[in-house]
């Protein structure tokens, strides 16, 4: 496999990687911030701890306790294998769980800070309406905050393709599977390879600068 | 003559950095193999050293960088000797012959074993010697099982270890320092794959002759006594002594 073909294989696990992840984090995580941004359950500091823990843990933690979990041995590797499923750790599946929760916050916190600001005297309106508590979410909240929705969808996907750690502790490093981009990088520093490795560093700094740019631009207008 | 008191902290403080100095530990850049057979064997040689473990390609492309070392103990030949060649190190000699093994997690360990279900971790044979003896073992046998990258031996049996894949191409020593049952790995026949000889070199740099008086002690009779209890064979044996049967 030349260097080239190495880094396009690279970036198209990294970018599926990243659209897989963004797509389950936009369905889980706006009835999560919601539930987060509404509830008075004493329950809601530990759900909001668990869910900012990738932010303050390093990714080997995480990544460490996954491989165990993952294992055909551990417990999500047990319910996969119950349920007929082949074992999850060094697999493109095992990395987007990994991911999944690596980004949970990066799109949960924006959304539950957005929605907290969701006028009251609304979702009364609404509710006197007839509204169903799922009806004033879909109809109303979703389309109030929109732009949180996408500033965070985008933020999740960007900070996927940044993952680094985890990849590292659960992927196994194949080709076409689970190499991304950042995993390739290291692999041509260690190789010395500095060419190829300019060229990814270089791409995925492009690439970090271009989104953010554009989502701050977009979100002023 | 006294001194002022700001003059007495400052005495004070250059003594302390002059003794720091020279009984700073030599800083060693040992492969991952080594890790266990070097924490056994570094208490026994006088001076103190402090490790740093990697794999062979990642400790080597560290020092291109400028990481400055006052000792490589690599897993392979070819680097050492690089670094020799570019005028960066001196005296290389071979400090341990390693030998490779495959660990499984189920099963009774060997060629058979090695089936396209199996996901086995290997070293990335690119930057690992483990690894690339690994990979010519796979081709020699012509089998085939879905290989799992690891960043280094450690990892490889990190990987094995966890249960995540069924087994891992690991060093002998690892296995032996882990006190893992003899049923449950595979010495690899010499003639499938190149040897493993593992050379160690001198950094050029203020502390050349204490890192080598500490290197000639690694090779004595006692340390490699001691490595070659920890799962290597040392360049004194007689070669074949293991792992020829298959």
């Amino acid at each position: 496999m030349s260097v080239a073909e190495d880094i396009a294989l690279s970036a198209w696990v990294t970018g599926l990687l990243a659209l897989t992840t963004t797509a389950v984090l936009l369905v889980v995580s706006p009835p999560l911030a919601w539930w987060i941004a509404r509830t008075q359950s004493r329950w809601r500091p530990l759900v909001e701890a668990f869910v900012a823990l990738p932010l303050v843990l390093p990714p080997t933690v995480l990544g460490f306790y996954l491989l165990l979990a993952l294992a055909p041995g551990g417990p999500l590797g047990a319910i996969v294998h119950t349920l007929g499923g082949a074992p999850l750790a060094f697999t493109f599946a095992g990395l987007v769980i990994g991911s999944i929760i690596y980004s949970l916050p990066f799109v949960t916190g924006p959304l539950s800070a957005a929605y907290r600001t969701t006028d009251g005297q609304l979702l009364e309106a609404a509710a006197s309406l007839g509204a169903s508590p799922t009806t004033r979410f879909v109809r109303l909240v979703l389309p109030l905050h929109k732009k949180a929705l996408v500033a965070a969808g985008v933020l999740g996907f960007a900070h996927t393709v940044g993952e680094f750690g985890i990849v590292l502790m659960i992927g196994g490093n194949i080709p076409g599977e689970t190499r991304v981009l950042s995993i390739a990088l290291f692999d041509r520093v260690e190789m010395l390879d500095y060419a190829g490795a300019h060229a990814i560093a270089a791409l995925l700094l492009a690439f970090a600068v271009i989104v953010l740019t554009f989502t701050y631009r977009w979100l002023r207008t | 003559m006294r001194l002022a008191p700001t003059h007495q902290v400052i005495a004070v403080v250059a003594l302390a950095c002059g003794a720091a100095s020279s009984a700073a530990p030599l800083r060693i850049a040992v492969a991952s193999n080594f890790q266990a057979a070097f924490e056994t064997v570094r208490t026994s040689l006088d001076a103190s050293a402090n490790p740093t473990y990697g794999s062979t390609g990642l400790l080597y492309a560290q020092i291109m960088q400028g990481r400055s070392f006052d000792a490589f103990l690599s897993a392979d030949r070819e680097r050492p000797l690089k670094l020799v060649a570019q005028g960066r190190a001196f005296g290389p000699q071979v400090y341990a012959r390693g030998s490779l093994v495959l660990l499984v997690n189920e099963g009774s360990p060997g060629p058979h074993w090695l089936t396209t279900d199996k996901r086995v971790a290997l070293a990335n044979p690119q930057t690992a010697p483990y690894g690339r003896a690994a990979r010519q073992a796979l081709d020699a046998l012509g089998a085939s099982p879905r290989l799992i990258n690891a960043l280094n031996v450690a990892q490889a049996f990190h990987f094995a270890a966890s249960g995540a894949a069924n087994g891992a191409f690991v060093a002998l020593a690892q296995v032996t320092a882990q006190g893992i049952a003899e049923k449950r790995y595979w010495l690899l026949p010499d003639r499938l794959h190149a040897p493993i000889e593992q050379v160690a070199v001198v950094m050029h740099g203020e502390r050349e002759a204490e890192t080598q008086a500490w290197l000639d002690r690694l090779l004595g009779r006692d340390a490699q006594s001691l490595i070659r209890s920890a799962g290597y064979r040392v360049p004194g044996d007689v070669a074949n002594a293991r792992g020829t049967q298959d």
